[in-house]
């Protein structure tokens, strides 16, 4: 199969997953039990029904379900994502605003504990029940089994409020123009979140990486490497991080989802402007626009993120290569 | 491997750039050099970063616009004074509104306004209807200019609370108006400009230099986005000037800070409906215990207000049997309760009475019982009823819900509203006879042709004051029969720094609002 094939069918099937998430997300959202008009006018408003109306024709509130999807669907297709309802502003400037912030805040964490985790992981399944191991091994339980909000709370309770030593919230200074804020402001901001991230992300990999070397550990290969006389690092670097890194990267991809509800989470705690709030708010106000938007990018998002790590397999074990772009 | 690594690195460096170039909309106004001395920062609640700050879409229209002033604002005995006007009238047959426009008034960015900028505000409104559900310009026909200082508008039909409209609606520059700009960087006649705002983060205000009425002698004040309880945990590192919090967290102590409890018009109150169980259209509505006038009005004054406030609200709040009486329209009908002996006596005479001795009364074989449905944030406030309730032997069962559940019941069963606004057209809602077709209207059935009559007078009076006596008379005609059970009037709650004088004697009766009131006299704060 030639390039450009495999191109365009990569591009079918993202156009196939989107349509089918949007139509996903639209009946949830149309069926769940919140009234836009409600949630838009307020339960205490004294509006005439002549204005009452007006926005609920306005907004296409009382239109059967099919006719919103298919005026929802044109407007994507010629580029125009709508006007949120509950914010009054334009669906493609909120996702924007909000994702560029959470998305450095995702990545960052998500790479950190994917390196952090995946070396932890290594040098405590090399010598298994040494002290580093045993530590590692309890520290990484204790993470699993906590959840990522208490965690934001403690970290912000100790780092920011008692220690003083991070701000406590938002992802610029307070007070402070645009004009009078650095890029070290900026990342002062991202630390404590992204560390928090971190730690609750880690347990996962470092746990299953550990179980790998064990494995590998045990394999004749590495028997007979040994009886070689090759020494620790000759070890890891030829046999063990070749032959534990793709489960690991798999894994690590495989969470890349999960992110968006530890983002949400660490949002909240931290005051951190992020798409996690923009998707709640969109969900309890019943703003079918706003929450389609954020659907789409979310899954548009996830998609690349597999397409990313078809590639990586392909750069570390040259064989994958050979079953295409999206094995 | 070393592909790999470098391929971290670079997306690491491409996803950070990307992170600093966060858009935000900064206005175009130069911004002065401030010293942090005379800036402060303030967490009045999240409402301002909800929706857009267009007065054009409904933004501020509570009375407490700190960027767009209104042709008219309450001062704080909730009379209406002149703002961007200075004198009106009413016509004899209640359908023209002539309003004289202040002089020499500027706008933010320098410009004049004239009369044209508030036709052009309000036809903007009405043409855009959908986009504002605060302000209702239905029943306005036309407005339009007279010279440069006059404006006449034009009603459908008499309709007394456009007076009320007329202060909720900040003026726009007609020649600068910009629907996208505005969400965030609204130009207005008020004390203040967002120089700076960053979406669900922080919006940074100066004083506007054109400023008809004294500039603000603070400098710069911040409005930040954060939840409660992180805002505390900000406040106790000394990082803010202004928190709002809940009343729960009242009884904390912040060093350098002084907890104020600020009084408001906001009022909670249960809905009892007055009919007997039937079926319309398929839905029950309807309740045989709270219809009997006898439960509701043993309820109304046999219930301890104090002690329900202090266990739900922890003391913070006051009493309330009626709207309250900052309200010039409330009819103040305050009376005392916890007489637990005459209740129990009204309920005993008719008829309701604890024969199998469960602690309930019962009477023909009615338990005396029924439900409350309320949204989280008032559940305390149900339970506390409740327990109260049930030294009288009458049993309240109080469910958390969400509107859409509370909806199915509301017709049928109890339900915990809040009020607090300067408009009296919630009296028209709560007690004008409609059909329940599902609307918040009227939800306890109630119907009488008396106050009907009183409320279609005080809608079509021609002037303010006549207006004011039907309300009041409609209030206590229809409060004789005891459709709503008033509990309390709450108290918004901010510690404040002991280096920041808030003004508390220009601060307005705050409405319905979570805490964002508190900046409607922000142009009076001082830095001592």
């Amino acid at each position: 199969m030639n390039n450009a094939k495999k191109i365009a069918l990569l591009s079918l099937r993202m156009i196939v997953l989107l349509f089918l998430v949007s139509i996903l997300s639209f009946i949830l959202i149309t069926n769940a039990p919140i009234d836009p008009l409600l949630s838009y006018i307020g339960t205490e408003s004294t509006l005439t029904q002549d204005a009452i109306d007006q926005i609920i024709s306005r907004w296409g509130l009382n239109e059967p379900m099919h006719i919103r999807y298919l005026s929802w669907l044109k407007n994507v297709l010629s580029g125009d994502l709508g006007t949120s309802i509950a914010y009054k502003k334009p669906v493609s400037e909120i996702i924007f605003q909000r994702f560029s912030y959470s998305i450095v805040l995702m990545l960052a964490a998500w790479i950190l504990s994917g390196i952090i985790g995946y070396f932890l992981g290594l040098f405590s399944g090399i010598k298994p029940n040494s002290i580093f191991d045993k530590i590692t091994s309890l520290f990484c339980i204790v993470l699993q089994s906590s959840p990522s909000f208490w965690m934001g709370i403690m970290m912000l309770s100790i780092f920011a409020v008692k220690l003083g030593w991070f701000p406590i919230g938002m992802a610029i200074p307070l007070g402070k123009l645009t004009s009078e804020t650095t890029i070290l402001d900026k990342i002062y901001h991202l630390m404590l979140p992204a560390i928090t991230l971190t730690i609750t992300n880690i347990g996962k990999i470092t746990i299953f990486t550990k179980q790998k070397v064990n494995e590998v550990m045990a394999s004749d290969y590495i028997l007979f490497a040994k009886a070689r006389g090759e020494n620790t690092t000759q070890i890891i670097k030829r046999h063990l991080m070749r032959n534990t890194a793709i489960p690991a990267i798999t894994l690590q991809f495989s969470s890349f989802s999960e992110l968006f509800g530890g983002m949400a989470l660490a949002e909240t705690v931290f005051a951190y402007p992020g798409i996690g709030s923009a998707a709640t708010t969109a969900a309890l106000n019943g703003d079918v626009p706003l929450l389609l938007g954020i659907t789409m990018i979310s899954a548009l998002f996830v998609f690349f993120g597999n397409f990313i790590s078809n590639i990586i397999y392909g750069i570390i074990d040259p064989r994958l290569k050979q079953g295409g772009l999206y094995a | 491997m070393k592909k790999i690594v470098y391929m971290v690195i670079l997306s690491m460096m491409v996803i950070i750039a990307a992170g600093c170039q966060s858009p935000t909309t900064q206005s175009k106004n130069k911004t002065s050099d401030t010293s942090n001395n005379n800036a402060i920062i303030a967490y009045v609640g999240t409402a301002i970063f909800d929706s857009s700050l267009d007065p054009i879409k409904g933004a501020m229209s509570y009375g407490y616009s700190f960027t767009n002033s209104a042709l008219i604002k309450v001062d704080t005995d909730s009379n209406y004074i002149g703002d961007m006007a200075t004198e009106w009238e009413i016509s004899e047959d209640g359908l023209k509104y002539t309003f004289n426009i202040r002089e020499n008034v500027k706008f933010s960015d320098g410009s004049d306004m004239t009369a044209k900028d508030i036709v052009f505000t309000y036809e903007q409104i009405k043409n855009n209807q959908a986009e504002n559900e605060n302000v209702d310009l239905t029943r306005l026909e036309s407005v339009t200019s007279i010279g440069d200082h006059q404006v006449i508008f034009t009603l459908s039909q008499p309709f007394s609370p456009f007076l009320d409209i007329t202060s909720m609606v900040g003026i726009v520059p007609s020649s600068s108006y910009d629907s996208a700009q505005f969400d965030y960087t609204p130009i207005g006649t008020g004390p203040w400009k967002v120089i700076q705002y960053y979406a669900n983060q922080q919006i940074i205000v100066e004083p506007n230099e054109y400023y008809y009425d004294g500039i603000p002698s603070i400098d710069r004040v911040t409005l930040v986005y954060l939840n409660d309880e992180t805002a505390l945990a900000a406040a106790k590192s000394g990082q803010l000037d202004v928190v709002m919090v809940g009343s729960n967290y009242s009884n904390e102590q912040v060093d350098n800070m002084a907890m104020i409890p600020l009084e408001t018009m906001d009022i909670r109150m249960i809905s009892l409906p007055v009919n007997t169980e039937s079926n319309y259209n398929g839905t029950i509505i309807g309740n045989n215990v709270t219809s009997d006038i006898n439960v509701r009005k043993a309820l109304s004054i046999g219930i301890d207000r104090q002690t329900i406030i202090n266990h739900a609200l922890g003391g913070i709040g006051k009493p309330a049997t009626s709207f309250t009486n900052n309200l010039i329209w409330s009819d103040n009908n305050q009376f005392d309760d916890n007489k637990v002996e005459e209740a129990k006596e009204i309920l005993e005479n008719a008829g309701w009475i604890d024969s199998d001795n469960d602690g309930i009364r019962e009477k023909a074989g009615i338990k005396c019982e029924f439900d409350i449905y309320t949204t989280e944030d008032r559940y305390p406030l149900a339970t506390a009823l409740a327990e109260n309730a049930l030294e009288l032997g009458i049993k309240i069962n109080s469910h958390s819900s969400n509107w859409d559940e509370i909806s199915s019941k509301m017709n049928s069963q109890g339900v915990v509203w809040g009020w607090g606004q300067f408009s009296p057209t919630v009296i028209s809602s709560l007690f004008k006879t409609t059909d329940p077709d599902g609307s918040y209207d009227n939800v306890v059935g109630y119907s009488n042709d008396n106050v009907d009559t009183l409320i279609d007078n005080a809608l079509g009076s021609t002037n303010h004051d006549d207006a004011i006596k039907y309300w009041k008379e409609a209030q206590m005609c229809a409060n004789n029969d005891y459709p709503y059970l008033y509990i309390v009037n709450i108290e918004h709650s901010y510690f404040v720094s002991n280096r920041l004088d808030i003004s508390i004697n220009t601060q307005i009766p705050h409405p319905h609002g979570h805490g964002s009131p508190i900046i409607c006299n922000m142009k009076d704060w001082t830095i001592k």
